[in-house]
Protein backbone atom coordinates (compact mmCIF):
# COMPACT_ATOMS: atom_id res chain seq x y z
CA UNK A 1 0.00 0.00 0.00
CA UNK A 2 1.25 3.43 -0.89
CA UNK A 3 1.50 5.78 2.07
CA UNK A 4 -0.12 9.17 1.62
CA UNK A 5 2.55 11.60 0.69
CA UNK A 6 1.09 14.35 2.84
CA UNK A 7 2.84 17.22 1.10
CA UNK A 8 1.90 16.17 -2.40
CA UNK A 9 -1.65 15.34 -1.30
CA UNK A 10 -2.17 18.73 0.34
CA UNK A 11 -0.76 20.35 -2.78
CA UNK A 12 -3.27 18.56 -4.96
CA UNK A 13 -6.14 19.73 -2.71
CA UNK A 14 -5.05 23.34 -2.89
CA UNK A 15 -4.68 23.25 -6.67
CA UNK A 16 -8.11 21.58 -6.92
CA UNK A 17 -9.67 24.32 -4.78
CA UNK A 18 -8.23 26.97 -7.11
CA UNK A 19 -9.63 25.12 -10.12
CA UNK A 20 -12.99 24.85 -8.36
CA UNK A 21 -13.10 28.60 -7.79
CA UNK A 22 -12.29 29.28 -11.43
CA UNK A 23 -14.95 26.79 -12.53
CA UNK A 24 -17.48 28.45 -10.22
CA UNK A 25 -16.74 31.85 -11.75
CA UNK A 26 -16.95 30.55 -15.30
CA UNK A 27 -20.16 28.64 -14.60
CA UNK A 28 -21.86 31.49 -12.75
CA UNK A 29 -21.12 34.30 -15.13
CA UNK A 30 -20.56 32.72 -18.50
CA UNK A 31 -22.47 29.46 -18.74
CA UNK A 32 -25.43 29.41 -16.39
CA UNK A 33 -25.97 33.14 -16.10
CA UNK A 34 -27.23 32.34 -12.63
CA UNK A 35 -26.42 34.98 -10.07
CA UNK A 36 -26.11 32.74 -7.06
CA UNK A 37 -22.32 32.66 -7.17
CA UNK A 38 -22.01 31.48 -3.57
CA UNK A 39 -24.10 28.34 -4.16
CA UNK A 40 -22.25 27.48 -7.35
CA UNK A 41 -18.98 28.10 -5.58
CA UNK A 42 -19.89 25.75 -2.70
CA UNK A 43 -21.15 23.00 -4.99
CA UNK A 44 -18.10 23.35 -7.20
CA UNK A 45 -15.81 23.00 -4.18
CA UNK A 46 -17.76 20.01 -2.82
CA UNK A 47 -17.61 18.32 -6.18
CA UNK A 48 -13.94 19.09 -6.93
CA UNK A 49 -12.64 18.21 -3.50
CA UNK A 50 -14.66 14.97 -3.44
CA UNK A 51 -13.14 13.94 -6.73
CA UNK A 52 -9.68 14.88 -5.48
CA UNK A 53 -10.20 12.89 -2.29
CA UNK A 54 -11.56 9.83 -4.07
CA UNK A 55 -8.77 9.77 -6.65
CA UNK A 56 -6.18 10.11 -3.89
CA UNK A 57 -7.78 7.26 -1.94
CA UNK A 58 -7.97 5.13 -5.08
CA UNK A 59 -4.27 5.71 -5.73
CA UNK A 60 -3.51 4.91 -2.11
CA UNK A 61 -5.25 1.55 -2.36
CA UNK A 62 -3.66 0.55 -5.66
CA UNK A 63 -0.07 0.74 -4.42
CA UNK A 64 0.49 4.20 -5.80
CA UNK A 65 0.01 3.29 -9.41
CA UNK A 66 -0.69 6.89 -10.25
CA UNK A 67 -1.34 6.73 -13.93
CA UNK A 68 -3.38 3.60 -14.00
CA UNK A 69 -6.41 4.73 -16.05
CA UNK A 70 -8.83 2.46 -14.16
CA UNK A 71 -7.73 3.85 -10.81
CA UNK A 72 -8.33 7.38 -11.99
CA UNK A 73 -11.70 6.56 -13.58
CA UNK A 74 -12.98 4.74 -10.48
CA UNK A 75 -11.79 7.57 -8.27
CA UNK A 76 -13.37 10.12 -10.56
CA UNK A 77 -16.79 8.42 -10.77
CA UNK A 78 -16.92 7.75 -7.00
CA UNK A 79 -15.89 11.35 -6.48
CA UNK A 80 -18.62 12.66 -8.78
CA UNK A 81 -21.27 10.62 -6.93
CA UNK A 82 -19.94 11.69 -3.58
CA UNK A 83 -19.84 15.32 -4.74
CA UNK A 84 -23.41 15.08 -6.02
CA UNK A 85 -24.56 13.60 -2.73
CA UNK A 86 -22.82 16.34 -0.72
CA UNK A 87 -24.27 19.00 -3.01
CA UNK A 88 -27.73 17.60 -2.40
CA UNK A 89 -27.01 17.60 1.32
CA UNK A 90 -25.97 21.22 1.13
CA UNK A 91 -29.00 22.26 -0.92
CA UNK A 92 -31.49 20.34 1.19
CA UNK A 93 -30.08 21.63 4.45
CA UNK A 94 -29.56 25.27 3.60
CA UNK A 95 -31.79 25.86 0.60
CA UNK A 96 -34.69 23.52 1.45
CA UNK A 97 -34.55 21.63 -1.83
CA UNK A 98 -36.18 18.24 -1.61
CA UNK A 99 -34.70 15.22 -3.32
CA UNK A 100 -37.09 15.10 -6.27
CA UNK A 101 -36.38 18.73 -7.10
CA UNK A 102 -32.67 18.19 -6.81
CA UNK A 103 -32.77 15.04 -8.88
CA UNK A 104 -34.87 16.67 -11.62
CA UNK A 105 -33.23 20.08 -11.92
CA UNK A 106 -29.85 20.10 -10.31
CA UNK A 107 -28.36 16.59 -10.38
CA UNK A 108 -27.85 16.34 -14.12
CA UNK A 109 -25.96 19.66 -14.15
CA UNK A 110 -23.84 18.75 -11.19
CA UNK A 111 -23.09 15.32 -12.56
CA UNK A 112 -22.30 16.46 -16.08
CA UNK A 113 -20.13 19.37 -14.99
CA UNK A 114 -18.42 17.10 -12.52
CA UNK A 115 -17.46 14.76 -15.34
CA UNK A 116 -16.72 17.53 -17.85
CA UNK A 117 -14.31 19.34 -15.54
CA UNK A 118 -13.19 16.32 -13.55
CA UNK A 119 -11.75 14.42 -16.52
CA UNK A 120 -9.37 17.13 -17.80
CA UNK A 121 -8.31 18.09 -14.27
CA UNK A 122 -7.59 14.49 -13.27
CA UNK A 123 -5.69 14.16 -16.52
CA UNK A 124 -3.76 17.31 -15.65
CA UNK A 125 -2.78 15.85 -12.28
CA UNK A 126 -1.76 12.48 -13.55
CA UNK A 127 0.34 13.90 -16.37
CA UNK A 128 1.92 16.34 -13.93
CA UNK A 129 2.88 13.41 -11.69
CA UNK A 130 4.18 11.59 -14.68
CA UNK A 131 6.44 14.49 -15.60
CA UNK A 132 7.73 14.80 -12.05
CA UNK A 133 8.38 11.06 -11.87
CA UNK A 134 10.17 10.94 -15.19
CA UNK A 135 12.28 13.92 -14.21
CA UNK A 136 13.23 12.10 -11.04
CA UNK A 137 14.08 9.05 -13.11
CA UNK A 138 16.24 11.09 -15.47
CA UNK A 139 17.99 12.64 -12.48
CA UNK A 140 18.57 9.19 -11.01
CA UNK A 141 19.97 7.90 -14.30
CA UNK A 142 22.24 10.91 -14.52
CA UNK A 143 23.60 10.35 -11.02
CA UNK A 144 24.04 6.67 -11.77
CA UNK A 145 25.94 7.40 -14.97
CA UNK A 146 28.17 9.98 -13.33
CA UNK A 147 28.92 7.61 -10.46
CA UNK A 148 29.79 4.87 -12.91
CA UNK A 149 32.08 7.17 -14.90
CA UNK A 150 33.79 8.27 -11.73
CA UNK A 151 34.21 4.70 -10.62
CA UNK A 152 35.71 3.70 -13.96
CA UNK A 153 38.21 6.54 -13.72
CA UNK A 154 39.05 5.58 -10.14
CA UNK A 155 39.57 1.96 -11.14
CA UNK A 156 41.97 2.97 -13.89
CA UNK A 157 43.88 5.12 -11.46
CA UNK A 158 43.97 2.38 -8.85
CA UNK A 159 45.18 -0.17 -11.36
CA UNK A 160 47.89 2.18 -12.50
CA UNK A 161 48.97 2.89 -8.94
CA UNK A 162 48.94 -0.80 -8.16
CA UNK A 163 51.43 -1.45 -10.93
CA UNK A 164 53.67 1.51 -10.44
CA UNK A 165 53.72 1.35 -6.70
CA UNK A 166 55.83 4.23 -5.33
CA UNK A 167 57.90 1.99 -3.08
CA UNK A 168 58.78 -0.20 -6.04
CA UNK A 169 59.52 2.75 -8.31
CA UNK A 170 61.77 4.65 -5.90
CA UNK A 171 63.66 1.58 -4.75
CA UNK A 172 64.26 0.58 -8.35
CA UNK A 173 65.45 4.03 -9.33
CA UNK A 174 67.74 4.05 -6.28
CA UNK A 175 69.23 0.84 -7.65
CA UNK A 176 69.85 2.38 -11.05
CA UNK A 177 71.59 5.38 -9.52
CA UNK A 178 73.81 3.13 -7.40
CA UNK A 179 74.54 0.89 -10.38
CA UNK A 180 75.92 3.85 -12.35
CA UNK A 181 78.85 3.81 -9.92
CA UNK A 182 79.14 0.05 -9.68
CA UNK A 183 78.22 -1.58 -12.98
CA UNK A 184 77.24 0.73 -15.80
CA UNK A 185 76.08 -2.14 -18.02
CA UNK A 186 73.69 -3.40 -15.36
CA UNK A 187 72.41 0.14 -14.83
CA UNK A 188 71.66 0.41 -18.54
CA UNK A 189 69.87 -2.95 -18.54
CA UNK A 190 67.79 -1.97 -15.53
CA UNK A 191 66.73 1.30 -17.14
CA UNK A 192 65.66 -0.60 -20.23
CA UNK A 193 63.63 -2.99 -18.04
CA UNK A 194 61.94 -0.16 -16.18
CA UNK A 195 61.22 1.62 -19.43
CA UNK A 196 59.59 -1.50 -20.90
CA UNK A 197 57.68 -2.19 -17.74
CA UNK A 198 56.26 1.33 -17.55
CA UNK A 199 55.38 1.34 -21.23
CA UNK A 200 53.44 -1.91 -21.07
CA UNK A 201 51.81 -0.90 -17.80
CA UNK A 202 50.53 2.37 -19.16
CA UNK A 203 49.23 0.76 -22.33
CA UNK A 204 47.49 -2.23 -20.86
CA UNK A 205 45.72 -0.39 -18.08
CA UNK A 206 43.34 0.88 -20.73
CA UNK A 207 42.74 -2.53 -22.24
CA UNK A 208 40.17 -5.11 -21.24
CA UNK A 209 42.06 -8.01 -22.77
CA UNK A 210 45.63 -8.61 -23.79
CA UNK A 211 47.32 -11.90 -24.56
CA UNK A 212 48.77 -14.34 -22.07
CA UNK A 213 52.15 -13.87 -23.76
CA UNK A 214 51.98 -10.14 -23.11
CA UNK A 215 51.05 -10.61 -19.47
CA UNK A 216 53.93 -13.05 -19.08
CA UNK A 217 56.29 -10.57 -20.76
CA UNK A 218 55.33 -7.89 -18.32
CA UNK A 219 55.70 -10.25 -15.39
CA UNK A 220 59.13 -11.32 -16.67
CA UNK A 221 60.14 -7.65 -16.93
CA UNK A 222 58.98 -7.10 -13.37
CA UNK A 223 60.83 -10.14 -12.08
CA UNK A 224 63.96 -9.14 -14.02
CA UNK A 225 63.99 -5.83 -12.17
CA UNK A 226 63.74 -7.67 -8.86
CA UNK A 227 66.43 -10.11 -9.95
CA UNK A 228 68.90 -7.23 -10.29
CA UNK A 229 67.76 -5.80 -6.98
CA UNK A 230 67.69 -8.97 -4.91
CA UNK A 231 70.52 -10.90 -6.58
CA UNK A 232 70.77 -14.50 -5.42
CA UNK A 233 67.87 -14.12 -3.02
CA UNK A 234 65.42 -14.43 -5.89
CA UNK A 235 65.19 -17.25 -8.41
CA UNK A 236 62.39 -17.31 -10.92
CA UNK A 237 61.18 -19.43 -13.78
CA UNK A 238 58.34 -19.00 -16.27
CA UNK A 239 57.12 -22.15 -18.04
CA UNK A 240 54.60 -21.43 -20.76
CA UNK A 241 53.44 -24.82 -22.06
CA UNK A 242 50.43 -23.50 -23.95
CA UNK A 243 52.42 -23.16 -27.18
CA UNK A 244 50.08 -20.39 -28.23
CA UNK A 245 51.10 -16.79 -28.65
CA UNK A 246 47.64 -15.32 -29.06
CA UNK A 247 45.68 -16.60 -26.07
CA UNK A 248 43.40 -13.79 -24.87
CA UNK A 249 43.94 -13.03 -21.20
CA UNK A 250 43.02 -10.11 -18.95
CA UNK A 251 45.83 -7.83 -17.76
CA UNK A 252 46.70 -7.41 -14.10
CA UNK A 253 46.06 -10.96 -13.01
CA UNK A 254 49.47 -12.63 -12.91
CA UNK A 255 51.67 -9.64 -12.12
CA UNK A 256 49.80 -8.59 -8.92
CA UNK A 257 50.02 -12.17 -7.63
CA UNK A 258 53.74 -12.28 -8.34
CA UNK A 259 54.06 -8.92 -6.64
CA UNK A 260 52.35 -10.36 -3.56
CA UNK A 261 54.69 -13.33 -3.59
CA UNK A 262 57.71 -11.05 -3.61
CA UNK A 263 56.34 -8.53 -1.15
CA UNK A 264 54.97 -10.88 1.49
CA UNK A 265 56.80 -14.11 0.72
CA UNK A 266 60.33 -13.61 -0.54
CA UNK A 267 61.47 -10.08 0.29
CA UNK A 268 60.76 -10.38 4.03
CA UNK A 269 62.48 -13.77 4.18
CA UNK A 270 66.15 -13.71 5.15
CA UNK A 271 67.10 -16.47 2.75
CA UNK A 272 64.84 -15.37 -0.12
CA UNK A 273 63.16 -17.92 -2.35
CA UNK A 274 61.95 -19.00 -5.78
CA UNK A 275 58.93 -18.10 -7.90
CA UNK A 276 57.67 -20.44 -10.59
CA UNK A 277 54.91 -19.65 -13.06
CA UNK A 278 53.43 -22.60 -14.98
CA UNK A 279 50.88 -22.12 -17.75
CA UNK A 280 49.14 -25.05 -19.42
CA UNK A 281 45.95 -25.98 -21.22
CA UNK A 282 43.82 -28.80 -19.80
CA UNK A 283 40.67 -29.63 -21.75
CA UNK A 284 39.58 -26.14 -22.75
CA UNK A 285 40.76 -24.69 -19.48
CA UNK A 286 43.78 -22.46 -19.16
CA UNK A 287 45.54 -23.12 -15.88
CA UNK A 288 48.15 -20.83 -14.42
CA UNK A 289 49.98 -21.87 -11.27
CA UNK A 290 52.15 -19.40 -9.40
CA UNK A 291 54.30 -21.00 -6.74
CA UNK A 292 56.62 -19.29 -4.32
CA UNK A 293 58.82 -20.71 -1.61
CA UNK A 294 58.68 -17.63 0.59
CA UNK A 295 57.55 -17.05 4.11
CA UNK A 296 53.95 -18.02 3.45
CA UNK A 297 51.02 -16.39 5.18
CA UNK A 298 50.78 -16.26 8.91
CA UNK A 299 47.73 -15.02 10.77
CA UNK A 300 48.71 -11.39 10.50
CA UNK A 301 49.62 -11.57 6.86
CA UNK A 302 46.01 -12.57 6.15
CA UNK A 303 45.28 -8.91 6.35
CA UNK A 304 48.00 -8.04 3.89
CA UNK A 305 47.13 -9.51 0.51
CA UNK A 306 45.37 -6.48 -0.90
CA UNK A 307 45.90 -7.53 -4.48
CA UNK A 308 44.28 -10.94 -4.16
CA UNK A 309 40.73 -9.74 -3.62
CA UNK A 310 41.13 -7.40 -6.57
CA UNK A 311 42.35 -10.20 -8.78
CA UNK A 312 39.54 -12.48 -7.64
CA UNK A 313 36.94 -9.84 -8.35
CA UNK A 314 38.41 -9.01 -11.75
CA UNK A 315 38.36 -12.67 -12.76
CA UNK A 316 34.74 -12.92 -11.70
CA UNK A 317 33.74 -9.76 -13.54
CA UNK A 318 35.29 -11.09 -16.72
CA UNK A 319 34.49 -14.81 -16.58
CA UNK A 320 31.64 -15.07 -14.07
CA UNK A 321 31.62 -18.34 -12.21
CA UNK A 322 33.63 -20.09 -14.94
CA UNK A 323 36.92 -18.88 -13.49
CA UNK A 324 38.48 -19.93 -10.24
CA UNK A 325 41.26 -18.63 -8.06
CA UNK A 326 42.59 -20.89 -5.34
CA UNK A 327 45.34 -20.08 -2.86
CA UNK A 328 47.02 -22.93 -1.05
CA UNK A 329 49.88 -23.45 1.28
CA UNK A 330 52.81 -24.78 -0.71
CA UNK A 331 54.90 -27.67 0.59
CA UNK A 332 57.28 -27.38 2.32
CA UNK A 333 56.77 -23.62 2.44
CA UNK A 334 55.32 -20.66 0.57
CA UNK A 335 52.10 -20.14 -1.33
CA UNK A 336 50.65 -21.76 -4.43
CA UNK A 337 48.07 -19.82 -6.41
CA UNK A 338 46.03 -21.66 -9.03
CA UNK A 339 44.04 -19.74 -11.62
CA UNK A 340 41.70 -21.50 -14.01
CA UNK A 341 39.86 -19.70 -16.79
CA UNK A 342 37.86 -21.06 -19.74
CA UNK A 343 39.51 -20.78 -23.13
CA UNK B 1 90.95 12.66 17.07
CA UNK B 2 89.41 9.24 17.14
CA UNK B 3 88.33 7.87 13.78
CA UNK B 4 84.59 7.83 13.23
CA UNK B 5 83.12 4.49 12.20
CA UNK B 6 79.88 3.29 10.63
CA UNK B 7 77.99 0.23 9.49
CA UNK B 8 75.47 -0.07 6.66
CA UNK B 9 72.40 -2.32 6.60
CA UNK B 10 70.21 -2.78 3.52
CA UNK B 11 68.87 -5.96 1.94
CA UNK B 12 69.78 -4.82 -1.55
CA UNK B 13 73.47 -5.10 -2.36
CA UNK B 14 73.44 -2.43 -5.05
CA UNK B 15 72.07 0.08 -2.59
CA UNK B 16 74.67 -0.78 0.04
CA UNK B 17 77.42 -0.38 -2.55
CA UNK B 18 75.93 2.85 -3.79
CA UNK B 19 75.86 4.32 -0.28
CA UNK B 20 79.44 3.21 0.41
CA UNK B 21 80.70 4.84 -2.78
CA UNK B 22 78.82 8.02 -1.99
CA UNK B 23 80.17 8.10 1.57
CA UNK B 24 83.73 7.58 0.31
CA UNK B 25 83.31 10.67 -1.81
CA UNK B 26 81.57 12.88 0.73
CA UNK B 27 83.30 11.74 3.93
CA UNK B 28 86.56 9.97 3.07
CA UNK B 29 87.65 9.80 6.74
CA UNK B 30 84.61 7.74 7.72
CA UNK B 31 85.51 4.10 8.22
CA UNK B 32 82.93 1.49 7.21
CA UNK B 33 83.25 -1.41 9.63
CA UNK B 34 80.83 -3.72 7.91
CA UNK B 35 77.65 -4.36 5.96
CA UNK B 36 74.53 -6.32 6.79
CA UNK B 37 71.88 -7.65 4.39
CA UNK B 38 69.19 -8.17 7.00
CA UNK B 39 68.02 -6.84 10.33
CA UNK B 40 69.36 -9.68 12.42
CA UNK B 41 72.87 -9.33 10.98
CA UNK B 42 72.66 -5.56 11.43
CA UNK B 43 71.93 -6.00 15.12
CA UNK B 44 74.83 -8.39 15.72
CA UNK B 45 77.14 -6.18 13.65
CA UNK B 46 76.32 -3.15 15.78
CA UNK B 47 76.79 -5.13 18.99
CA UNK B 48 80.07 -6.58 17.75
CA UNK B 49 81.69 -3.58 16.06
CA UNK B 50 80.22 -0.80 18.19
CA UNK B 51 80.20 1.79 15.38
CA UNK B 52 79.50 5.49 15.90
CA UNK B 53 76.88 5.54 13.16
CA UNK B 54 74.47 2.94 11.77
CA UNK B 55 72.73 3.48 8.43
CA UNK B 56 69.63 1.31 8.63
CA UNK B 57 67.19 0.51 5.86
CA UNK B 58 63.65 0.23 7.26
CA UNK B 59 62.22 -2.62 5.20
CA UNK B 60 64.65 -5.45 5.87
CA UNK B 61 63.99 -9.16 6.17
CA UNK B 62 64.35 -10.70 9.60
CA UNK B 63 63.98 -7.45 11.47
CA UNK B 64 63.01 -3.94 10.41
CA UNK B 65 65.50 -1.10 10.77
CA UNK B 66 63.29 0.45 13.39
CA UNK B 67 63.25 -2.72 15.49
CA UNK B 68 67.05 -2.86 15.27
CA UNK B 69 67.28 0.75 16.41
CA UNK B 70 65.02 0.04 19.36
CA UNK B 71 67.26 -2.85 20.46
CA UNK B 72 70.52 -0.89 20.31
CA UNK B 73 68.89 2.31 21.58
CA UNK B 74 71.66 4.78 22.47
CA UNK B 75 74.63 2.65 21.44
CA UNK B 76 75.20 4.67 18.26
CA UNK B 77 73.80 7.42 16.03
CA UNK B 78 71.19 6.09 13.71
CA UNK B 79 70.22 7.23 10.23
CA UNK B 80 67.21 5.55 8.66
CA UNK B 81 66.98 4.91 4.93
CA UNK B 82 63.60 4.60 3.29
CA UNK B 83 62.33 4.50 -0.26
CA UNK B 84 58.81 5.77 -0.01
CA UNK B 85 56.96 5.85 3.20
CA UNK B 86 55.07 9.05 3.87
CA UNK B 87 54.05 7.66 7.21
CA UNK B 88 57.53 6.85 8.42
CA UNK B 89 58.91 10.12 7.07
CA UNK B 90 56.27 12.05 8.99
CA UNK B 91 57.15 10.14 12.15
CA UNK B 92 60.88 10.88 11.65
CA UNK B 93 60.19 14.54 11.02
CA UNK B 94 58.06 14.95 14.10
CA UNK B 95 60.59 13.20 16.33
CA UNK B 96 63.59 14.89 14.68
CA UNK B 97 65.23 11.55 13.89
CA UNK B 98 67.72 11.44 11.04
CA UNK B 99 66.63 9.79 7.82
CA UNK B 100 67.54 9.79 4.16
CA UNK B 101 65.36 8.96 1.18
CA UNK B 102 66.07 6.54 -1.63
CA UNK B 103 67.21 7.32 -4.25
CA UNK B 104 70.00 9.03 -2.32
CA UNK B 105 71.05 12.44 -3.48
CA UNK B 106 74.55 13.71 -2.56
CA UNK B 107 73.09 17.01 -1.44
CA UNK B 108 70.65 15.50 1.04
CA UNK B 109 73.30 13.09 2.32
CA UNK B 110 75.73 15.97 2.87
CA UNK B 111 73.24 17.71 5.14
CA UNK B 112 72.83 14.54 7.18
CA UNK B 113 76.59 13.98 7.38
CA UNK B 114 77.21 17.56 8.50
CA UNK B 115 74.69 17.12 11.28
CA UNK B 116 76.27 13.81 12.32
CA UNK B 117 79.76 15.36 12.44
CA UNK B 118 78.48 18.15 14.61
CA UNK B 119 76.72 15.80 17.00
CA UNK B 120 79.65 13.41 17.29
CA UNK B 121 82.25 16.21 17.63
CA UNK B 122 80.36 18.10 20.31
CA UNK B 123 79.55 14.97 22.28
CA UNK B 124 75.98 16.07 21.99
CA UNK B 125 74.12 13.11 23.36
CA UNK B 126 70.50 12.66 22.58
CA UNK B 127 69.49 10.51 25.48
CA UNK B 128 65.88 10.57 24.55
CA UNK B 129 66.57 8.69 21.29
CA UNK B 130 65.17 5.55 22.86
CA UNK B 131 61.96 7.41 23.63
CA UNK B 132 61.77 8.83 20.11
CA UNK B 133 62.08 5.40 18.58
CA UNK B 134 59.36 4.07 20.85
CA UNK B 135 57.08 6.84 19.66
CA UNK B 136 57.89 6.13 16.02
CA UNK B 137 57.21 2.44 16.49
CA UNK B 138 53.88 3.31 18.02
CA UNK B 139 52.96 5.54 15.08
CA UNK B 140 54.01 2.91 12.56
CA UNK B 141 52.20 0.14 14.39
CA UNK B 142 49.03 2.17 14.70
CA UNK B 143 48.78 2.48 10.97
CA UNK B 144 48.35 -1.28 10.68
CA UNK B 145 45.05 -1.09 12.52
CA UNK B 146 42.68 -0.28 9.63
CA UNK B 147 43.75 -3.46 7.86
CA UNK B 148 40.79 -5.79 7.61
CA UNK B 149 40.89 -9.51 7.05
CA UNK B 150 41.42 -10.20 3.36
CA UNK B 151 42.08 -13.92 3.36
CA UNK B 152 40.42 -16.62 5.39
CA UNK B 153 42.68 -19.52 6.29
CA UNK B 154 40.82 -22.82 5.91
CA UNK B 155 41.76 -26.50 6.06
CA UNK B 156 40.62 -28.84 3.31
CA UNK B 157 41.78 -32.35 3.98
CA UNK B 158 45.55 -32.15 4.26
CA UNK B 159 45.65 -28.84 2.38
CA UNK B 160 45.60 -25.37 3.82
CA UNK B 161 43.84 -22.88 1.63
CA UNK B 162 43.40 -19.12 1.79
CA UNK B 163 40.01 -17.88 0.64
CA UNK B 164 39.84 -14.23 -0.47
CA UNK B 165 37.00 -12.58 1.45
CA UNK B 166 35.52 -11.27 -1.79
CA UNK B 167 34.66 -14.89 -2.66
CA UNK B 168 32.76 -15.44 0.58
CA UNK B 169 28.96 -15.20 0.40
CA UNK B 170 28.41 -15.49 4.12
CA UNK B 171 29.73 -16.78 7.44
CA UNK B 172 27.38 -18.83 9.56
CA UNK B 173 27.84 -20.21 13.05
CA UNK B 174 27.20 -23.91 13.39
CA UNK B 175 27.93 -25.63 16.69
CA UNK B 176 31.56 -24.99 17.55
CA UNK B 177 32.46 -24.05 13.99
CA UNK B 178 31.83 -21.28 11.54
CA UNK B 179 30.80 -22.14 7.99
CA UNK B 180 32.57 -20.13 5.29
CA UNK B 181 30.33 -20.32 2.24
CA UNK B 182 31.60 -19.43 -1.24
CA UNK B 183 29.72 -19.84 -4.51
CA UNK B 184 31.28 -23.26 -5.03
CA UNK B 185 32.57 -24.44 -1.66
CA UNK B 186 31.83 -24.71 1.99
CA UNK B 187 34.63 -24.57 4.53
CA UNK B 188 34.69 -24.88 8.30
CA UNK B 189 36.82 -22.64 10.49
CA UNK B 190 37.13 -22.39 14.24
CA UNK B 191 37.07 -18.60 14.50
CA UNK B 192 33.77 -17.58 16.13
CA UNK B 193 31.42 -15.20 14.33
CA UNK B 194 31.98 -12.57 16.99
CA UNK B 195 35.74 -12.43 16.34
CA UNK B 196 35.24 -12.42 12.60
CA UNK B 197 32.89 -9.48 12.84
CA UNK B 198 35.66 -7.37 14.37
CA UNK B 199 38.20 -8.35 11.72
CA UNK B 200 36.04 -7.88 8.64
CA UNK B 201 35.44 -4.62 6.80
CA UNK B 202 32.07 -3.41 8.19
CA UNK B 203 31.35 -1.69 4.88
CA UNK B 204 31.33 -5.02 3.10
CA UNK B 205 30.30 -7.49 5.78
CA UNK B 206 27.10 -7.08 7.77
CA UNK B 207 25.93 -9.01 10.74
CA UNK B 208 22.32 -9.92 9.93
CA UNK B 209 21.70 -12.52 12.57
CA UNK B 210 23.20 -13.65 15.87
CA UNK B 211 24.80 -16.46 13.90
CA UNK B 212 25.39 -14.95 10.46
CA UNK B 213 27.51 -12.34 8.68
CA UNK B 214 26.84 -11.69 4.98
CA UNK B 215 28.95 -10.19 2.21
CA UNK B 216 26.64 -7.44 0.97
CA UNK B 217 28.46 -7.28 -2.35
CA UNK B 218 27.24 -10.81 -3.10
CA UNK B 219 23.60 -10.27 -2.17
CA UNK B 220 21.29 -10.82 -5.09
CA UNK B 221 17.96 -10.04 -3.45
CA UNK B 222 16.34 -9.51 -0.09
CA UNK B 223 12.84 -10.98 0.03
CA UNK B 224 10.14 -11.71 2.53
CA UNK B 225 8.95 -15.23 3.15
CA UNK B 226 5.24 -15.87 3.65
CA UNK B 227 5.85 -15.79 7.40
CA UNK B 228 7.12 -12.24 6.78
CA UNK B 229 10.72 -13.08 7.60
CA UNK B 230 13.42 -11.28 5.64
CA UNK B 231 15.51 -13.68 3.53
CA UNK B 232 18.75 -12.88 1.73
CA UNK B 233 19.52 -14.63 -1.55
CA UNK B 234 23.01 -14.69 -3.08
CA UNK B 235 24.38 -14.42 -6.62
CA UNK B 236 24.20 -17.52 -8.78
CA UNK B 237 23.35 -19.83 -5.89
CA UNK B 238 20.40 -21.21 -4.00
CA UNK B 239 21.97 -20.32 -0.66
CA UNK B 240 20.01 -18.08 1.59
CA UNK B 241 20.28 -16.52 5.02
CA UNK B 242 17.47 -15.34 7.28
CA UNK B 243 17.68 -11.84 8.73
CA UNK B 244 16.67 -11.62 12.37
CA UNK B 245 14.14 -8.94 13.33
CA UNK B 246 16.65 -6.81 15.18
CA UNK B 247 18.81 -6.47 12.05
CA UNK B 248 16.01 -5.84 9.56
CA UNK B 249 16.49 -2.11 9.77
CA UNK B 250 19.77 -2.53 7.84
CA UNK B 251 17.79 -3.35 4.72
CA UNK B 252 15.01 -0.82 5.03
CA UNK B 253 14.98 1.87 2.36
CA UNK B 254 17.23 -0.13 0.07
Amino acid sequence: MQPFKSKATIHSFIITAIFNTLIAIVLTYMVLDDHHFFDVFIISQLMGLSICLCVNIAIHFTDGNKWNVATNVIGLITGVFMGSLLSWGFLSLFRGNDFTYFFKHVFSYVFVFGIVFGVPISYFFSSREKIIESEKLIQKEKIKRLTMEKEAAMTTLRLLQAQIEPHFLFNTLANVISLFDIDIEKARQMLIDINEYLRISLQRTRQEMITLAQELDLTRQYLEIFKIRMGDRLIYKINDQTNKSDLAFPPLIIQPLVENSIKYGIEPDVSGGAITIDCRIKENILEIVITDTGKGLDEDANKAGIGINNVSQRLENIYGSDASLILKQNHPRGIKTIIQVPL
Amino acid sequence: MKQITAIIADDEENLRMGLILLLERLWPELKILGQAQNGIKALSLIELEKPDIAFLDIQMPGMTGIAVAKKVSNACKIVFITAYDQFAVQAFESEAVDYILKPLTPKRLETTLARLKKQLGGQEQSLEFDLKIKKIIQVLENREVPGYLRLIKVKTGSDIRFVPVSQVLYFKAEDKYTIVQTATNEFLIKTPIKDLENDLDPKQFWRVHRSAIVNIERIQAVKRSFTNQMIIGFDETTHHIAVSRSYEHLFKQM
